[in-house]
């Protein structure tokens, strides 16, 4: 099995090795992530392993020119997990769960920091406005609906609206050009 | 990227709904437009780029400036993902070359994570022992409402009302504060040491922004240790308002005298040197 490829690609192969890998390396963030938008201890465990049934199912769509492997384990995680709120009857992870106050797992974190796309997005983001940093982190971090953000910054809802829009589209260009990847290799 | 044609208010529209933010009014309003220009073909792939950028986001957050939370995985959460790998593609022996991704036994999967769960005391690995297991059990029943359909969370306002009405469960108000910016603030810590979990509310505490300090909560227990147990650390980011925060004690609790709260850097710190913003006294 090459062992250039990403952990998902290997799984998309059908290497069984790097399923046990994938869990070691992302478990403690999708648990972080689990934490975060998911009230209930029990349910946050079971929103867990559901996560890691949609990766094995979605592996054959990880595209690594599209995102790292984090983002793309993050991403997967994050729609699961909003979806399994939702149809627990909950709100969706806005502003109440901030209170939670859950942040991110030592294993969580060492799993997304190397990441070379990672560093590039920091200093995008750190190139920003603070004002555009901000209704950045309060939406993507900390999850609240852009009418709390706009009475929180006193902004206007526009404005919210538009920072993110911008944002979000400066990083979506970024990603496509981040050229090194940070492969797992095992 | 492949959106080069859609307007702002396309971006915007999706943006929400990728958040989470959109209503079922506006989510009619995106599909009516994106079929009126004909855009419905490059939606899914406009939308998973989105939802890329939003977890690439969130993962540049977390590690600019997040909280970093010390809770680790629960025990056995790791096996039970083994477990479900090796059901879900099937036997270790099969073969590796012929790329399983979506197994032949997927929907055989399904059909066994849908079956009733097993009884919750068989999932459920608590710390403690005998009469303090069944205490537990008791109240998470209560809690989630179980058993068959899975349990259904509460929010941190539910949860603590549901803890006062267990036993053993003890409420103390906060004293008023003697510090100016925080003698306005109200409310109580609900907590049950049978169970070793509780609850602060806190009505009118001022807002911290989360990248310069965060609040700590202090459980003064001297039958445990002379210096107080790590409470956790919290955020209140719109102040004025009721918050519920949930205690996570980083140590058994004997018994605990006063609860306090300082603020600190972020992330909070091994030993405060105060001052004490808020106490709550047994």
């Amino acid at each position: 099995m090459a062992t250039d490829l990403t952990l998902i690609e290997r799984i998309a192969r059908g290497d069984r090795h790097a399923v046990s890998l994938c869990i070691e390396q992302y478990s403690g963030l999708v648990w972080s992530l689990a934490r975060r938008l998911l009230v209930n201890r029990s349910d946050a465990e079971e929103g867990v392993q559901d996560v890691f049934i949609e990766l094995w199912r979605k592996a054959k769509q990880y595209d690594p020119s599209q995102s790292s492997e984090a983002t793309f384990v993050s991403m997967v995680a994050r729609r699961r997990l909003i979806d399994r709120a939702r149809k627990e009857q909950r709100q969706p992870p806005m502003e109440p769960l901030m209170e939670i106050n859950q942040g991110l797992s030592l294993d969580g974190h060492r799993a997304i920091e190397a990441s070379a796309e990672t560093q590039q997005i920091i200093k995008l983001i750190e190139s920003m406005t603070p004002e555009q940093q901000t209704v950045l982190r309060l939406s993507t971090w900390l999850g609240m609906s852009h009418q709390a953000i706009a009475e929180r910054t006193e902004l206007p809802l526009g404005t919210v609206k538009s920072h993110l829009r911008r944002g979000l589209n400066q990083i979506r260009e970024r990603l496509g050009q981040v050229e090194s990847r940070g492969k797992t290799k095992a | 990227m492949n959106n080069t044609t859609m307007n702002d208010d396309l971006i915007d529209l999706m943006t929400e709904r990728a958040l989470g933010q959109l209503s079922a009014e506006d989510e009619q309003r995106l599909i009516d437009e994106l079929k009126a220009q004909g855009l419905l073909d490059t939606t899914e792939q406009t939308q998973a780029e989105i939802e890329l950028a939003i977890a690439a986001a969130m993962n540049a957050m977390a590690c600019h400036g997040g909280q970093i939370d010390q809770t680790p995985m629960p025990e056995g959460l790791e096996q039970k993902l083994h477990a479900d790998a090796e059901q879900f593609f099937g036997s270790s022996k099969q073969a590796a070359t012929t790329a399983p991704a979506k197994p032949s036994n997927v929907e055989e999967f399904d059909r066994a994570r849908n079956q009733p769960k097993e009884p919750f005391a068989a999932r459920y690995r608590s710390p403690f022992l005998g009469w303090a297991v069944a205490a537990t059990l008791a109240f998470v029943i209560v809690l989630t409402q179980l058993p068959e359909t899975g349990p259904v969370a509460l929010n941190p306002s539910e949860s603590r009302l549901a803890l006062i009405d267990q036993t053993n469960t003890e409420i103390v108000t906060w004293a008023p504060s003697e510090i100016p910016a925080f003698n306005r603030v109200s409310g109580d810590v609900v907590w049950n040491n049978t169970l070793q979990q509780g609850y602060l509310r806190l009505v009118g505490m001022p807002a911290n922004d989360p990248t310069i300090s965060q609040y700590q909560l202090w459980i003064v227990d001297p039958e445990r240790d002379a210096n107080p147990i790590d409470g956790g650390v919290f955020d209140v980011l719109n102040g004025n308002r009721e918050v519920i925060i949930p205690i996570d004690a980083k140590l058994d609790v004997l018994d605990p005298e006063a609860f306090a709260i300082t603020r600190e850097q972020p992330g909070g710190v091994v030993v405060s040197n105060g001052p004490l913003l808020m106490v709550a006294t047994s």
